[in-house]
């Protein structure tokens, strides 16, 4: 069923190609927009059709050489679906929303980010680990030449962040794919693995901990979150689809798909776990202290995905399932909503300039303020659901009671922390004494429709698909053939947890906002030690090569020839 | 379909065609008065290099009756680099048509008795041949390197170490003869050695080829030799020269000194990683575009030379594949920075003017990725051959070593990338003329063509299943 959509996206594809041809043609925007709209609908369809009828099928397309014995095909069972279906949906509306926000080169724009989603589906949709590696990495250069795109002009400067980080993650995988080629000899992970004896199982280890380095990477957990927190000036439909394509296609999805591999060993999901609570709670905390919105979105986006590698550690399948879904959508949703902020503030970013524009901007007010409530967890919204289940699995799993008892309360304390953020920042923008100029005021009014009215739909499944797929998971039980799970550890004391700690949550951010204003100082460190030894230590490897030839070569030609030679 | 090809020509007539035509072309242009007829010293020589690629083409079909003729008696490998060889002569005239204009004869003479010359390298079964057309190389290089080089201790530089590399040589094949009183590479390569008497031939086999290729402690002549010599040339030097030395490597040393290989395997893995940490290392501290590019070569080279004695048969088939993918990228990276330094001026990272010029940033974009071999670029699946052949053949530590510095020549790569696309131009808008399109298009189409159907260079299992049987 994933081929019809990769079809719709090559349709698509084809259409920002025509536009980009005749850019004065300016309707053609809109044709590519309804035709991504059009794709993502169909993509609803084949996910509602996945859930009544689950099924796996393979296409398969074309084989590389004789000696890798890999090919390329679509798989299509229901985790690379709802993985397609997140994408489609969140392109769609990026296109509509691309078309009010990018003013400049709005077809090479569409271009690369429709061309992102293709690649993400088929990355999704593979079903060997050369396969993967390949649209992974695919994925990396275009998600890179989508953030080097500034919609207001000059191409963005920090963005190679992205590429170093991920070229790493690559090798990390590359061995991987090595590593598992010379223990089974195959590269699908359609059947088990079968585990011969101690070996084999060693092996695997080290394969399970360098395919867990490369996923760290990509998914900006601890010691590699730089490059999330580079990417401020790229426009915001490339950081919407970067936070929910990039980082979690590339980085959480192979943890389901290769779960036979993390499960092999305790010490990898071990790691996993110590990993994904450490980032979750250091990056809550950063992100309560933040100055700039950008910071907040980034640091937000790596708690949340900690969290998902937290549950990935507890082979909480299900819970992983409803987080992605709940993640991608409030995510993009709220990258948006902070969007029209920033644009209609002409690139402002830091929270110290803002205050008081909720009677100018009350559009996105209301947006905002539905995306953040959907996101604390309030009851019956989706974050309420996903924590919901990520506790039950966590305090129902079998690690030992240390593990389980920091676990849930890291999770509690990051839901606290989340709910902080969230609403200082609201605060800080709609609420509070306006510090802007009044000549920027004069000119400052709500944004127009096509960057409105995605908003709405974005919050609209942000709220509610994490409750679609709460019980199409755990009660209606229709997917018991791909995740077997229990129900109920946690059970009523959910609600009144979370009410409790949005309650936290809300005095801690009215707190910190009386008591820590943001400052429009930065603080640089100065390292100058290292930085004489570096410029020392390039002086020296510039002219290694050079100086010590020249020298003999003096020695031995005498200097009537060096000034023939220095010219 | 092979029959039909003999009966129209004869095998050796083609290869002595090729190797004639150069020739031929260099004393036609020899007559040719330079200060009247400019126009038509370029032309011929074009014309000939043209013929010359057309001529060595027809060599695929052929290669595989084998045969033997002075000597002479290509087989699979050396097919693909005689192809190889007169596409790339062709495209550095291309190149040269605007960059040359003093000393003009002599610089079209000159590269097409290199042709020539190389051609005739590439094809030899004779070691005592292989050593004098060696010889000649080096000195007609020099030679040019001497005139159209900017600084003239470069030529000084690259004529000593070579030397001392072919002084190495000529001791291993005066060393091999003496104990054999045999120069044929095939009949050599069934006679069996003392173990010692095999360590003496690797190392001095080595050794020469090693300063061919560049490797740690020799490579001292590359990255000035490559920055401050015309395009044309460098092309020659990073695209064919270096080749000369894996070719070596490929084709005399393993067949000769098999044992010694396997015995020695590690140290030399082990230097070719030091090359390319060294050589990545250098290149992150250098401002010059030329200067990086020669660097990075160098640790391709490198790389190359580690798939080879890996001792692993995917090791071998990633070696020649990056040495064609190396080649090609190389030459599309220079016509690049060639392009650039047209425009700017200068060759510096932050030259910055990539907006300026209409569909030059795909074109430039393909040549970095297939240059700095950036996972799943075209010539990425020859690093993964080679990275999977040192990992089956229990060195996973220089394994993770050239990984680690193949992912840091990467992040370096798309540095350059971003400074070049991102900088601030000064000048006005000025597309690409049809020279430059007429040379950039054709390798990058070859380029992409490649990395959709590698099966064009890997798939040569078959081909030398069919040699050992014949042999």
């Amino acid at each position: 069923m994933v081929k019809y959509i990769v079809l719709f996206q090559l349709i698509v594809l084809l259409a920002c190609q025509s536009y980009q041809w005749n850019s004065e043609r300016e309707n053609r925007k809109y044709l590519v927009a309804a035709l991504a709209m059009l794709t993502a609908s169909l993509a609803t369809w084949i996910l509602g059709d996945q859930l009544a009828t689950p099924r796996s099928e393979y296409t398969f397309l074309w084989s590389f050489t004789e000696q890798i014995p890999g090919e390329f095909g679509l798989l299509s069972d229901s985790l690379s679906i709802v993985a397609a279906w997140i994408v489609c949906v969140i392109t769609a509306i990026a296109n509509c929303y691309s078309i009010g926000y990018v003013k400049k080169n709005l077809a090479v724009f569409l271009l690369a980010m429709n061309a992102l989603a293709m690649n993400t589906v088929l990355l999704a949709a593979s079903a060997n680990l050369l396969q993967m590696h390949i649209f992974w990495t695919v994925l990396t250069l275009l998600s890179y030449f989508l953030l080097t795109f500034n919609p207001r002009g000059s191409p963005v400067k920090s963005s190679t962040g992205i590429v170093s980080a991920h070229a790493f993650g690559d090798l990390g995988f590359t061995i991987a794919i090595i590593a598992l080629f010379q223990i089974f000899g195959n590269f699908n992970f359609g059947e088990k693995f079968f585990i011969g004896n101690d070996l084999q199982l060693r092996r695997l280890e080290f394969v399970a901990l360098a395919i867990l380095t490369s996923i760290f990477f990509k998914s900006a957990q601890l010691g590699s979150t730089r490059w999330l927190c580079q990417t401020p000036e790229a426009s915001m439909p490339a950081q919407s689809l970067i936070h929910s394509a990039t980082l979690l296609t590339a980085g959480i999805f192979p943890l389901i798909r290769l779960q036979n591999v993390f499960e092999c060993s305790e010490l990898v999901q071990n790691t996993m776990i110590l990993g994904g609570l450490g980032s979750m709670t250091l990056y809550s905390i950063k992100a309560v202290f933040a100055e700039e919105l950008s910071e907040i979105l980034a640091y937000s986006s790596i708690a949340q995905v900690g969290a998902l590698v937290v549950a990935g550690g507890f082979s909480a399948y299900g819970a992983m399932i409803i987080m992605y879904v709940s993640h991608a959508f409030s995510k993009s949703a709220l990258i948006f909503s902070m969007g029209s902020v920033v644009y209609s503030l002409s690139g402002e970013q830091k929270l110290s300039n803002m205050g008081g524009l909720f009677e100018l901007l009350p559009k996105t007010y209301i947006s905002s303020i539905l995306t953040v409530i959907s996101m604390v967890g309030v009851p019956l919204m989706s974050f309420y659901y996903s924590r919901k289940v990520l506790l039950n699995e966590i305090a129902s799993a079998n690690r030992g009671l240390a593990l389980n008892c920091i676990a849930v309360g890291l999770v509690v304390v990051a839901a606290i922390l989340t709910s902080a953020y969230l609403f200082r920042m609201i605060y800080l923008i709609f609420h509070g004494k306006r510090k802007l100029t009044e000549t920027s005021l004069a000119y400052l009014n709500e944004n127009d429709n096509f960057i409105i009215f995605p908003q709405y739909i974005a919050v609209f499944f942000a709220i509610f698909s994490g409750v679609f797929f709460y019980y199409a998971l755990y009660v209606d039980l229709i997917w018991t053939d791909v995740f077997a799970f229990s129900y109920g550890a946690v059970g009523g004391y959910a609600i009144f947890t979370f009410v409790t700690v949005n309650l936290i949550g809300i005095a801690v951010a009215a707190l910190i906002c009386k008591a820590i204003t943001p400052r429009n100082i930065s603080i640089q460190l100065n390292y100058k030690g290292i930085d004489k030894f570096k410029k020392h230590f390039i002086h020296i490897v510039q002219n290694l090569d050079r100086k010590y030839f020249r020298k003999v070569y003096l020695l031995i030609a005498g200097s009537g020839r060096s000034n023939h030679a220095g010219r | 379909m092979q029959a039909a090809a003999d009966q129209i020509m004869p095998v050796d007539s083609i290869l002595l065609l090729s190797i004639s035509i150069p020739l031929i072309g260099a004393i036609c242009i020899s007559r040719i008065d330079e200060r009247e007829f400019t126009a038509n010293v370029k032309l011929a020589s074009l014309w000939t290099t043209v013929f010359a690629f057309i001529i060595s083409l027809m060599l695929f079909e052929a290669s595989v009756e084998r045969f033997s003729f002075l000597t002479f008696g290509p087989s699979f490998i050396s097919v693909r680099m005689i192809a190889m060889t007169t596409f790339l002569v062709l495209v550095a005239v291309m190149v040269s048509q605007d960059e040359i204009n003093m000393e003009l004869k002599k610089f079209h003479i000159l590269v097409l008795i290199l042709e020539a010359l190389l051609i005739a390298i590439f094809s030899t079964t004779d070691i005592l041949v292989f050593y004098v057309l060696l010889q000649l190389i080096i000195l007609i290089t020099f030679i040019l390197l001497e005139i159209f080089g900017k600084d003239s201790i470069c030529a000084v530089k690259f004529f000593i170490i070579l030397s001392i590399g072919s002084l190495l040589l000529l001791l291993g094949v005066i060393f091999l003869v003496n104990l054999t009183e045999i120069t044929d590479i095939n009949v050599l390569s069934r006679y069996t050695f003392s173990p010692r008497q095999e360590s003496v031939i690797f190392w001095t086999f080595f050794l020469g080829f090693a300063s061919i290729t560049a490797l740690f402690p020799l490579h001292i002549w590359l990255p000035d030799t490559g920055t401050e010599t015309p395009t044309a040339l460098t092309i020659l030097l990073l695209g064919i020269f270096l080749k000369i030395g894996t070719f070596g490597m490929q084709t005399i040393l393993l067949p000769i000194a098999e044992n010694s290989c396997v015995h020695f395997r590690g140290y030399i893995l082990e230097l070719a990683t030091l090359t390319m940490g060294y050589a990545t290392l250098a290149a992150r501290v250098q401002r010059d575009l030329k200067h990086i590019v020669s660097y990075i070569s160098m640790g391709q080279m490198a790389l190359i030379t580690a798939g080879l004695f890996s001792g692993n048969v995917h090791g071998a088939a990633g070696a020649s594949f990056n040495t064609i993918m190396h080649s090609l990228g190389a030459t599309a990276l220079l016509m690049v920075i060639a392009i650039i330094e047209n425009r700017v001026g200068n060759r510096n990272v932050d030259a910055g003017m990539i907006p300026l010029i209409p569909y030059f940033s795909p074109i430039a974009t393909v040549a970095m990725l297939t240059f700095f071999s950036v996972p799943w670029a075209p010539s990425f699946l020859g690093n993964f051959l080679i990275l999977s052949a040192c990992w089956n053949e229990r060195f996973p530590i220089i394994c993770l070593g050239i990984g680690f510095i193949i992912a840091c020549s990467i992040s370096h790569g798309f540095k350059i990338h971003r400074q070049i696309f991102s900088g601030i131009s000064r000048l006005k808008k000025m597309p690409m003329n049809r020279k430059e399109l007429a040379g950039l298009i054709p390798l990058i189409m070859l380029i992409l063509a490649i990395s959709v159907y590698p099966r064009v260079i890997l798939d040569c299992r078959g081909e030398q299943a069919k040699e050992k049987r014949r042999l």
